[in-house]
């Protein structure tokens, strides 16, 4: 069995190319639903809260909190260096996001840390991943309401 | 709409178990380990091959499909065969299944089975998927290994992460779960950790894979198939064998949604499981409560699977399975609950929860290793994210 040693990268279906070709532009684009209005995250045919199958895409802030971490320290892929922190990110428009949070102390991070997209561009997938870190212009957490 | 058909418990039983050894080299194909533990299950259930009318299995990667099954084992004429995704989420919705297909009359004896080689094939701890290029599947990879959720691991550490914010749960806490299940594979001569006992200090310098999970927090990987023969109680009253009578096998997803398992850390709340939801369906079913249960076997794919279960199934309240599995007392033979008598998906072996199906039989037959004096009701759990499936077993 072969095991890669680049970053895992994204295939795209018909639900997600909107979502990838985004990325690639570095604007985070969900689907929000016609009938509920809530944003939903990944890219998916029907709506997770009423099962509506209408649907708009619309870009969204690229901010959000922190709601639960992991550190990961097994080197499962080399792509990824250890330890990293793995968050769930609350982003503001209410859907959650999984994805690394770089640029920090994995010793020190905690959730309610107020978080922004970072992009790591992979060329060779067209698109870029976002990944988040620290918000630099609202200081530390519980200063943004 | 009429009503539901009435779930009539004990109109099934499981006839005959059957396995091949826990490896982590098995030097043969899923297909060629799945017809050994066939052919053991039916000849234990005191049947042969060509009695068997139907097939059942459940996936999460490379398997040995039913009908190709039925052609290397020379059976003709099958009436019914099914297969479900999701991993060990299905491991008792299996069973639900072939109950359901013997009573609607689409089959009479139905070969639930699991084969995997989860050491030397493909590795589901290490990384959902070794591939460069993820996704596009119903296991939804792109929006987790590139973002580097890569195994399932990084699922149960989020899981348990929020149940220490929430509940105080403490890494010891886990840590007695891994040392009680460990005991039991020392009891258990098939068991792949057999000769390696483990103390709670063993635990907390096992090294971190994922915080707060460390690596004796972790199941085992191993190559393994294990198959049973479920039919009617009244055919089985004919048999040889000692059948394990099926009182309530039942499927269920979570309160918000049913999604795959990279789906899960984005739920609002990982300490509201599946599991929350089934168990009152699956004990009214069988018509029995959590206080009437003798011992279970708890889908264990890590040690805090098993604190969220002992509380959706009642053993203990909600917030409190920590501080029940403190000390190991409560879940330890003797206990309030003895839990995964064979050794567990953590010190016996990993076949995506199907052995904790033969071991459930074994303990209604009264011949497990660690045979609990008296035993007449088994929970039996499969996986627990955001779909799972369960059933209760019980002595003849």
């Amino acid at each position: 069995m072969t095991v890669t040693m680049t970053r895992p990268l994204p295939r795209r279906t018909h639900d997600s190319v909107v979502f990838w070709d985004a990325c690639r532009d570095h604007r985070l684009v969900l689907q929000r639903c016609i009938s509920c209005d809530e944003f939903r995250y990944f890219p998916m045919p029907g709506c997770p809260n009423c099962g509506s199958s209408e649907f708009n895409h619309e870009e969204v802030e690229q901010r959000g909190s922190l709601v639960n971490f992991t550190v990961v320290h097994a080197k499962l892929n080399p792509a990824f260096d250890v330890p990293y922190v793995l968050g769930v990110v609350e982003l503001e428009c209410g859907a959650r996001m999984v994805s690394r949070i770089i640029d920090c102390d994995p010793h020190t991070v905690e959730v309610s840390t107020m978080v922004e997209v970072v992009w790591e561009d992979e060329p060779s997938a067209n698109t870029s991943i976002p990944a988040f870190r620290q918000r630099i212009d609202v200081g530390n957490r519980s200063s943004q309401t | 709409m009429g009503a539901k058909a009435a779930w009539v418990p004990g109109s099934c039983v499981i006839a005959g178990i059957g396995e091949t050894a826990f490896t982590r080299d098995s030097g043969r194909s899923e297909l060629s380990l799945a017809t050994q533990a066939i052919t053991s299950a039916v000849r234990d259930a005191g049947l042969n091959l060509q009695d068997v009318d139907g097939f059942i299995s459940y996936r999460f990667d490379k398997t040995a499909w039913p009908g190709f099954l039925a052609l290397n084992l020379g059976i003709q004429n099958i009436t019914y065969w099914g297969e479900s995704n999701g991993g060990g989420n299905a491991t008792c919705a299996t069973v639900a299944q072939a109950v359901a297909a013997i009573n609607a009359g689409l089959a009479r004896t139905i070969v639930v089975y699991r084969s995997m080689n989860g050491y030397s094939g493909r590795r589901l701890g290490q990384a959902l998927n070794p591939e460069v290029w993820v996704g596009a599947d119903e296991n939804n990879e792109e929006y987790a290994m590139p973002f580097g959720l890569l195994a399932p691991v990084n699922v149960y550490a989020l899981q348990a992460a929020e149940y220490m914010r929430r509940y105080g749960l403490t890494s010891e806490q886990l840590g007695w779960i891994a040392v009680v299940t460990r005991k039991r594979a020392n009891e258990n001569p098939a068991a792949l950790m057999h000769d390696r006992p483990m103390s709670i200090d063993d635990h907390q310098a096992s090294r971190m894979i994922s915080t707060p999970l460390r690596m004796l927090d972790c199941c085992l990987e191993t190559d393994n198939a294990s198959a049973i023969v479920v039919t009617t109680a009244e055919r089985a009253r004919d048999l040889p064998s000692r059948p394990a009578v099926i009182l309530g096998a039942a499927m269920g997803s979570a309160s918000s949604s049913h999604g795959p398992i990279s789906y899960a850390p984005l739920e609002p709340n990982m300490t509201d499981t599946a599991s929350d939801w089934l168990a009152p369906r699956l004990y009214a079913q069988a018509g029995v409560k959590a206080s009437d249960i003798d011992v279970a076997q708890i889908y264990d794919s890590f040690t805090i699977a098993v604190v969220a279960q002992l509380e959706a199934y009642g053993f203990c309240g909600k917030g409190e399975g920590g501080s029940f599995v403190e000390g190991g007392k409560r879940i330890d033979l003797g206990g309030d609950i003895p839990i995964n008598t064979f050794g567990g998906q953590l010190s016996a072996g990993y076949v995506n929860g199907f052995s904790g199906v033969t071991e459930g039989v074994r303990q209604m037959r009264g011949t497990s290793t660690a045979q609990l004096p008296g035993a007449e009701l088994c929970l039996v759990t499969g996986g627990m994210s955001t779909t799972t499936s369960a059933m209760i077993l019980a002595r003849p």
